[in-house]
């Protein structure tokens, strides 16, 4: 029996989409496994089948050498096939312990739940991982960083066959990548096997054994790590050649078009900066501080103690997204899945809605000009979707990303605040979706970006604030910039503010 | 896999649900095929549809049993439905929409509202369906007859009553309902019919108290006031009876004024058989169903119908209280 | 692949058949309710001869209206994500405060004037609970039950109000052109909020905040302001519900329309009113009054008493539901 998990021609189709094509994917007991594509590829629907979230078409699993039919994610589980998925699925009001045992919690002999076995085996946990938290914490009080460490606990905890995860090291620091690393090492010693998937490509080189790669539903082939180099995986999953990773082009700047001034709430301590028209100004720092905050006060979502914002040079009350879209001010969100998109609307809806005015004649909507510009904007930033009719649900992440840039830019807004635009994103649409931005300060779009992943914000910025604790500890002009200067300030060890 | 089972399961649940309980008129209706067939001996078996205001209480049940026992007598297709509550007066009127579509040959209906029932009653003389009322009138449309409680002849019982108590002297009160509702005059004027009759006796007081109880406690407070030697005292409906016999307990004079109401309900028999309150006048629901239907038979059958039938009334004492509380 | 031309020939390709798409995935969400309301309906026929009929059939519609107009009012705030529970409660306000009118001054436009604002008031109030107080719909409208019951109760002293003018009368039991006219009311009333929700602004918003509120309001929609009006609308909705339904058992009670507003949120999730939000839309709505109609009269036909009639709708509410769930997977 040389493979742990077999999966064999597994097809899948939803409403319009061919999602898998006679896929296969072998897994050896106690390898790691990287599984690679672009969005849209099909990674996560062949794992969702693994799960079973979804039903297969058609196709066979083989696991521990029997045929075997996966009906439930319960199943999968108790199977020993676990999931950490990239979207987290913790319950934020339940306690750590709670989320790890929850569903299987270990009782007393009077039927009653044991929470001190609960907390002991919690504790246990964590300490393997070296987390340093109290098993009482409630989730909600917790990062996205340590709550991902607790999905990771809580998938060790089942004491799986195979573990599946799904782009783990997305929102990690290094330490606690090399933390994660070491974790993955230590299981496969034992005999576990990993599906990994990520989109950080140089990650494949340190904890792969082989991988397979995906592309639009199709099985392109599997391979040994140490055979193949990074260039030949990008070609494979893209299907051609990527030259630039940051296709930056400088646009022109010119005039002052946001200044923000001695902004504070809550979150937040003295901001004051300016942004540019045609500029791209980078948000650089550790998560948590206070970037997202930022944009949010901005947009007028989160209320504003004092200071002032200034648009053209005139001061603006903005105390909703509505006046924030009014003044030419457009956010896409950290989180596009859950704030920026609404998932039961079709890529039309969603594209026209915070514009919906600009297509009502007296009271109703000309749905035919709509359908016009909405095609309009979809060739624009290039969203691959079979209508402007289809449901945004059915769309990969970067593709839905554009959705939601063409959301904005079909509201014609003068100001763009990018938070975390290209999370989760792969390689080929990252791209993508960097020259968009490029091409949007060429037009004259002031940018914000708000960025987790340092070459990121070099690659692509004219101009670099970092944030520490609510308040900008630094800025960096494009040239001065570097990541050991980013991370002097965003750790509050320097301070530089003009 | 189990979902769909599942939903399989119900589904068949659901199917068993309408087969169950539309099994019997599917007898029913191959009797019909059948009789249909077999017709040239004799004519169709008559179908009567009986809707009360709900099925709800045993006054309802009563009712039923009555239109059954009548049914199985004239050999008659009976449909008894009704809205789930008293409350539901559309509920009610669909039914009698559809008893229309079904294109019955009789209806009797004890309506939930007697002046919006009109135009459900207009609406089957226009399929030429004869509609009789049980129990309450209607306001108007062409009813061939109304089945129900006499309530002068109820009243009447309550003034004799009070006769036989006082050996005909003493003194009197009467508890009415809202003034001008039709049930309520005609117990009040059966009553002090009665009376009349007994010249000894003194009709002290009358008032009214809106059927409620907590009014007709109030009532019953200030008749004692002013006449402290009252005898007797008869309210038209059980709420208010219940609501003097309250004021008379309080008052201590349980013993010296005799509480006489009107229609039978649980609480007031149960004061009976305690011997606080002294009688009071049942209507007989079963009448009602009974004599309904057979009214309707015989309507179909071309015999005269008068257009108001007496279905009784009894008067419930500690003697016979038995027999009430079930 | 990545050829600039390939897309866009995709779409061009696209274009012409946009709108067909567009439909015929509604068509198919609404195939499995059409499918059984068929098979109801075949099943009735064999079992009762009664069933169809022309003039039953238009006596089936015309019971289903009060339900129809309560649920198409109540499609707009589940589509939001939320419920309704003070319809049959502000319907027999509303019914209440047009009898009295009626009764004590007679005009009858001020009478229907007072009712339909007495709903939409109602509604309004009901929204603001909602947006200002924060209360959860259920909560909100619960206490709307509560207050719209008392206060017709407390207007009539629980006495109806019967004997309503001829022309009030017509509302409820008349004829336009040989059709009755609650059904001619259901019809304008589909016809209106059809076009609320495929052809305004207010419509899609509707949508955008069932389908994700924080995206909606991120996306610029005031979400409380909608929400307001969705609830007016509604509260308008069971307004006009009463008045048809004093004007057809031609006396208005304020025990009227008890427990109404479940058969309201019954025929719109049988409809396919996602309960969840952001998915439905008023044709699944009527559909659904129309089945709980057919079910009901049908069941009167084969003389099964009403208490089962509860059994067998609240069975179909689930069928319809549990479909609905397996259809999503």
């Amino acid at each position: 029996m040389e493979y742990i998990l077999e999966m064999k021609n597994i097809s899948k189709q939803f409403p319009g989409v061919k999602a898998l094509n006679n896929v296969n994917l072998n897994i050896k007991k106690g390898e790691v496994h990287v599984l690679v594509g672009e969005n849209g590829a099909g990674k996560s629907t062949l794992m969702k089948i693994l799960n079973g979230v979804y039903s297969k078409d058609s196709g066979e699993i083989v696991f521990k050498g029997k045929q075997i039919q996966i009906r439930n994610p319960r199943e999968a589980q108790e199977a020993g096939i676990s999931i950490i998925y990239q979207e987290l699925n913790l319950i934020p009001k339940l306690s750590v312990a709670e989320n790890i045992f929850l569903g299987r919690e270990p009782l007393k002999k009077n039927g009653l739940i044991d929470w001190k076995m609960v907390y002991k085996e919690t504790e246990v946990l964590l300490k393997k991982l070296e987390i340093d938290l109290d098993p009482r914490t409630k989730i909600n009080k917790l990062g996205i960083a340590q709550q991902q460490m607790i999905e990771i606990a809580k998938a060790l905890s089942f004491k799986s066959d195979i573990i599946v995860m799904d782009e783990p090291t997305s929102a990690l620091t290094d330490k606690e990548i090399n933390k994660l690393f070491a974790v993955i090492r230590q299981l496969k010693e034992s005999g576990v096997a990993i599906i990994y998937i990520s989109h950080r490509l140089e990650e494949i080189k340190q904890i792969g054994d082989r991988l397979t790669v995906l592309r639009d539903g199709n099985y392109i082939g599997t391979y040994e790590v140490k055979d193949i180099d990074i260039d030949t995986i990008i070609q494979l999953m893209v299907g051609r050649k990527v030259d630039e990773k940051y296709p930056k082009e400088t646009a022109e700047i010119s005039d002052i078009v946001l200044e923000v001034r001695n902004l504070n709430n809550a979150k937040l301590k003295n901001i004051s900066f300016r942004l540019k028209k045609g500029e791209i100004l980078g948000l650089a720092g550790l998560m948590g501080a206070g970037r997202t905050e930022l944009a949010r006060a901005i947009f007028g979502v989160d209320p504003i103690n004092s200071g002032d914002i200034y648009i053209n040079g005139i001061k603006k009350n903005i105390s909703s997204p509505l006046d924030a879209i009014k003044n030419g001010i457009g956010l896409l969100p950290e989180d596009r899945r859950t704030q920026g998109l609404i998932q039961k609307m079709n890529v039309l809806e969603n594209i026209t809605l915070p514009n919906l005015n600009s297509f009502v004649d007296r009271i109703f909507i000309n749905k035919k000009r709509e359908i016009n510009k909405s095609i309009e904007f979809i060739e624009q930033v290039n969203i691959r979707t079979p209508s402007p009719l289809a449901k945004v649900r059915f769309l990969s992440g970067g593709n839905q990303q554009k959705v939601v840039l063409a959301k904005w830019l079909c509201a014609n807004v003068e100001i763009i605040i990018f938070d975390e635009p290209t999370r989760g994103i792969d390689v080929g649409a990252k791209v993508e979706i960097y020259k968009l931005i490029c091409n949007m300060a060429k037009r004259g779009k002031a940018i914000l970006l708000i960025s987790s992943e340092l070459p990121e914000v070099l690659g692509m910025c004219d101009r670099i604030l970092v944030m520490h604790e609510g308040e900008i500890t630094g800025e960096l002009s494009r040239q001065e910039a570097t990541q050991e200067k980013i991370l002097s300030y965003a750790t509050g060890r320097n301070k530089n503010v003009g | 896999m189990k979902r769909i089972v599942s939903i399989i399961l119900i589904f068949m649940l659901l199917l068993a649900t309408v087969a169950g309980c539309g099994s019997q008129t599917a007898k029913e209706s191959t009797q019909d095929t059948q009789q249909a067939e077999s017709q040239e001996q004799g004519p169709k078996k008559p179908s009567i549809a009986v809707i009360p205001k709900a099925l709800d209480s045993e006054f309802w049940l009563d009712v039923k049993s009555g239109a059954e026992k009548a049914a199985q007598e004239n050999n008659v297709d009976l449909t008894v439905l009704a809205p789930d509550k008293e409350s539901n007066v559309e509920q009610q009127f669909r039914i009698i929409e559809d008893m229309i579509q079904k294109k019955v040959d009789a209806l009797c209906i004890a309506p939930c509202d007697s002046a919006g029932v009109v135009p459900f009653i207009d609406k089957a003389n226009e399929a030429n369906i004869p509609v009789f009322t049980v129990d309450t009138d209607a306001d108007g449309g062409d009813v061939v007859s109304f089945i129900g409680t006499d309530n002068i002849m109820g009243g009447k019982l309550a003034g004799e009553r009070v006769i036989e108590l006082l050996n005909g002297k003493g003194k009197v009160a009467l508890i009415v309902g809202v003034p001008g509702q039709q049930t309520m005059r005609d117990r009040a004027a059966g009553f002090k019919e009665a009376l009349a009759s007994a010249p000894g006796i003194e009709l002290v007081a009358e008032q009214p108290a809106n059927s409620e109880r907590a009014l007709a406690m109030t009532v019953m407070e200030n008749i004692l006031q002013a006449n402290p030697d009252l005898d007797a005292v008869f309210a038209c409906s059980t709420l208010m009876a219940m609501g003097a016999l309250e004021a008379v307990e309080a008052a201590g004079k349980l013993d010296q004024v005799k509480v006489i109401g009107f229609d039978s309900q649980q609480e007031s028999l149960e004061a009976i058989k305690a011997g606080k309150m002294d009688s009071l006048v049942a209507q007989n629901s079963f009448n009602m169903g009974y004599l309904g239907v057979k009214a309707a038979v015989d309507y179909l059958n071309g015999k005269d119908v008068p257009n108001r039938i007496d279905t009784g009334t009894e008067l419930v004492t500690k003697d016979n209280v038995d027999k009430y509380l079930q | 692949m990545l050829d600039n031309n390939e897309p866009k020939l995709i779409l061009n390709d696209r274009r012409s058949r946009l709108d067909i798409k567009g439909n015929l995935g509604e068509y198919l969400q609404r195939f499995g309710i059409i499918i059984a309301l068929f098979l109801m309906c075949a099943f009735l026929s064999i079992t009762s001869p009664h069933f169809l009929t022309v003039s039953n059939l238009a006596n089936v519609l015309l019971q289903s209206s009060i339900n129809a107009i309560l649920a198409l009012g109540v499609t707009f705030v589940i589509i939001t994500g939320g419920i309704d529970l003070s319809l049959g409660s502000v319907l027999a306000l509303a019914g209440v405060v047009m009898g009295v009118i009626l009764q004590n001054y007679g005009s009858i436009i001020i009478a229907i004037v007072a009712a339909l604002i007495v709903g939409a008031l109602c509604g309004y109030i009901n929204g603001l609970f909602i947006t200002r107080l924060n209360l959860p719909p259920f909560i909100a409208t619960l206490g709307m039950m509560s207050i719209a019951r008392g206060l017709a109760l407390v207007i009539t002293k629980g006495y109806p109000i019967s004997g309503l003018p001829e022309p009030i009368r017509f509302i409820g039991a008349g004829k336009i052109l040989g059709i009755s006219t609650p059904i001619v009311i259901v019809a304008l009333l589909f016809i209106i909020c059809h076009i609320i929700l495929t052809q305004t602004k207010l419509g899609r918003y509707n949508y955008a905040i069932g389908g994700n509120e924080e995206a909606a309001k991120l996306s610029g929609v005031n979400v409380n302001k909608c929400k307001v009006i969705l609830y007016t609308i509604t509260g308008l909705f069971s307004g006009i519900a009463g008045i048809v339904l004093a004007a057809r058992v031609n006396s208005a009670l304020a025990i009227a329309g008890m427990g109404y507003e479940l058969d309201a949120i019954a025929a719109a999730v049988i409809g396919g009113v996602s309960q969840a939000g952001g998915e439905g839309s008023v044709a699944g709505t009527i559909l659904g009054a129309i089945v709980m109609g057919v079910l009901r009269n049908g069941l009167n036909l084969l003389d099964v008493s009403t208490y089962w009639q509860q059994v067998v709708i609240g069975l179909v509410l689930v069928c319809a539901v549990s479909l609905d769930q397996l259809k999503r997977r």
